[in-house]
């Protein structure tokens, strides 16, 4: 490349070679999404243990976990923003999306579920599927991708599945969705950092 | 009327390294000699520009025994580069 003067096509050439033609950098060593990758699979295996024993009224308790879990999250992530030298656009949108989802999430196992005497699962899983694909295109990562493919995939199962089997069904989207790109992307940033 | 443009930005460069640093936030010399196919004695002529300038911070440090630059945008220079891509644009209106 040389420092030569440009026409206004030949400078959008190249902003657009270099904004959309590169591969946006994982600025994270995937914590996030093992944390939530293993605190669901506790929630749903515990969920699922109960409802095999006399207490399976209480099958949906282990759930509150993810309370817990939400203001633990959002003192992490907050410290990191503070950390952070630059803005990053991409993280902006990442903390956008999930931030939502999770309320959302939260709305549909704490609100609708009790209300409308139904199984969250269903809409659970299409709104993690969605948050979990938008991230995968938006960083560009595949696993992602296809984790909240196959996500959404199991939402739609659930609908004809009975609800004993939902616990183990919520257990395969966290495995797809969140441990195995979370692990990728866990080995992708020691490989980077070694 | 005609906005002129950034004169920092309006170079080859100097506009790859800063559009790459929109999108990455982040990157280190390797990976923008890399992407930019620039020379190491170029690259880091335009890097000091572009730091004297504020639009992006340059951080030199040592990993093992290895030493690094790493090069991060600032809110100057993401201002800077909405600022040329709206005057390109602005152009581009005028000649259509």
């Amino acid at each position: 490349m040389e420092n030569k003067e440009l026409t206004p096509n030949e400078s959008l050439k190249i902003i657009n070679e270099m904004i959309a033609g590169t591969k946006a950098k994982m600025n994270e060593n995937g914590f996030i999404y093992l944390f939530w990758g293993w605190l669901i699979l506790i929630c749903a295996l515990s969920q699922f243990i109960l409802l095999n024993t006399e207490y399976s009224e209480f099958n949906f308790y282990p759930y509150f976990l993810v309370i817990p879990g939400a203001i633990y999250t959002a003192v992490v992530e907050s410290r990191r923003h503070k950390k952070q030298k630059s803005p990053d656009y991409i993280n902006h949108v990442m903390t956008a999306v999930w931030i939502t989802a999770g309320i959302n999430m939260m709305i549909a196992g704490f609100v609708f579920a009790p209300v409308l005497r139904t199984s969250p699962v269903p809409i659970l899983l299409i709104v993690l599927g969605l948050a979990t694909i938008v991230s995968g295109a938006t960083v560009k990562f595949k696993p992602l991708i296809w984790g909240g493919i196959i996500c959404n995939l199991l939402g739609i199962a659930s609908v004809f599945v009975p609800y004993f089997y939902h616990s183990l069904i919520v257990i395969a989207a966290i495995i797809a969705a969140d441990l195995i790109p979370g692990y990728i992307i866990r080995n992708q940033y020691k490989k980077q950092n070694a | 009327m005609r906005k002129k443009l950034d004169p920092l930005l309006h170079n080859e460069l100097r506009l790859a390294i800063v559009s790459l640093l929109v999108k990455e936030g982040e990157a280190d010399f390797v990976h923008l000699k890399e992407k930019t196919n620039a020379t190491a004695g170029n690259l880091s002529v335009q890097l000091d520009k572009l730091s004297e300038a504020n639009y992006i911070s340059v951080h030199k440090y040592f990993k093992g025994k290895k030493p690094h630059t790493s090069c991060n945008i600032t809110k100057q220079g993401i201002e800077a580069f909405e600022k040329y891509v709206q005057a390109i644009q602005n152009y581009l209106d005028l000649n259509s």
